[in-house]
């Protein structure tokens, strides 16, 4: 067997025992429902009082349930929610005019859990539930100067996903493992000549520090501006994540660009068409999970632009440009060797 | 400024500037670099390029006075 096919047994094995593991590991089960429903107030009666959903768990575990609704227009009554267990033991309520919220980290055991939707447009009702639900607890005095008559198409939605923030770090991290693996998989395959040393030369050193020079230049300039609009607030629509994400982007953009077009890119006895075909995989994969973000609406759901929903878009945004650039070199390179 | 007696020393070789990029160990865009006058290598580079086109680095890299 030679060596090179060893390097890509051995690479492949990582990529399969790391995807294994992870699975292992990690909980990443996201389960959620969605209610719709027209809700109609009038006369401080609200039609229908109440309504159901069904969440069903598939698999025990520590889970967090996120509460959302959306609507143009806030509705004139208040939404309390309640979900129960297949026993009706109540394990979440909350109310409130601002539906969204997390709850606290609970182990729940796999089943079908019922949510339980009240709209409460009086006084009466809404201190009702309270009792029911938060006995124990002080509540403010009902608010009803948002009551009003009308209909309103209502559409909830609650999920529920995996406690704990640090399997969201141990899935980057993964994936940033698994992104090293594939680019030494990749390198592998490129090499042409596996008796020959694969390196840059010293031009290619050089316009390589050139290169880190601009993209340094880039970064330092997009930084100074990211602070000035992170303190003034100037697009609040966008995370700090995403503004940082989005100047590292820029940076190996500048860097990948410069050292393309002065042919410091790719090292010696490297096949450059293996790098391009691993550019087009990387870029459809990220494209195509952005896609996804983009059709289950998750971008801008809540009015602000997070890194988790368009950090995939932003890669394929950056691979797409660098695999355009790739081919254009390549077509340049030909035109100059003729 | 173009380098015109590595690019003849070359032809005279009959060799392609991939052929003295590998024999020297670098890319072959390396060399058009230099014979464009867009690159100035190093002294070790230079040598290399010497040795593989059996010449001297007067004659290969030594600016003529006009």
């Amino acid at each position: 067997m030679s060596k090179k096919s060893k390097n890509v047994i051995i690479i492949l094995a990582c990529m399969i025992t790391l995807v294994c593991a992870l699975v292992a590991i990690l909980p990443g089960y996201h389960y959620s429902t969605k209610l719709n429903t027209t809700v109609t107030v009038k006369d401080g009666k609200v039609d229908p009082a109440s309504a159901r959903a069904g969440l069903p768990i598939g698999r025990s575990g520590k889970y967090v349930f996120t509460a959302d609704w959306w609507l143009e227009n806030d509705p004139g009554f208040v939404t309390a929610l309640s979900i129960s267990d297949e026993t009706g033991r109540e394990v979440f309520s909350v109310s409130g005019q601002e539906l969204m919220c997390d709850s606290v980290v609970m182990d729940l055991q796999a089943g079908i859990y019922t949510c339980e939707f009240e709209f409460l447009a009086d006084a009466a009702s809404y201190a009702a539930y309270c009792q029911a639900h938060f006995p124990e607890e002080d509540i403010a005095d009902f608010d009803d100067s948002f009551v009003k008559d009308g209909t309103w198409d209502m559409v909830y939605s609650i999920e529920a996903g995996p406690a704990y923030r640090s399997g969201y770090i141990i899935g980057i991290m993964a994936g940033i493992l698994f992104g090293i693996l594939f680019i030494a998989l990749v390198a592998v395959l490129a090499r042409k000549d596996t008796t020959a040393v694969s390196k840059y030369d010293e031009r290619q050193i050089a316009m390589q520090g050139k290169a880190a020079k601009y993209a340094f230049y880039t970064m330092l300039v997009y930084s100074m501006a990211a602070a000035v609009i992170l303190d003034l607030n100037l697009v609040p629509v966008i995370s700090p994540a995403v503004l940082l994400f989005a100047g590292a982007m820029l940076g190996a953009g500048v860097m990948v660009t410069y050292a393309l077009l002065k042919d410091a890119y790719f090292k010696m006895n490297e096949s450059k068409r293996t790098w391009i075909i691993a550019f087009g995989i990387i870029t459809v994969f990220n494209v195509f999970l952005g896609i996804i973000s983009l059709a289950r609406n998750e971008i801008l759901a809540d009015g602000i632009l997070r890194i988790s929903e368009v950090g995939n878009l932003l890669c394929g945004v950056l691979m797409a440009y660098i695999l355009i650039l790739c081919c254009v070199k390549n077509i340049i390179d030909r035109r100059e060797e003729e | 400024m173009k380098n015109l007696k590595l690019k003849s020393a070359r032809a005279a070789f009959d060799m392609s500037q991939q052929e003295l990029a590998d024999k020297v160990g670098v890319s072959r865009q390396t060399i058009n670099a230099i014979e464009k006058g867009d690159y100035n290598p190093t002294i070790n580079l230079c040598i290399a390029i010497c040795k593989a086109l059996n010449k001297t680095l007067d004659e290969l890299f030594w600016e003529e006075a006009e």
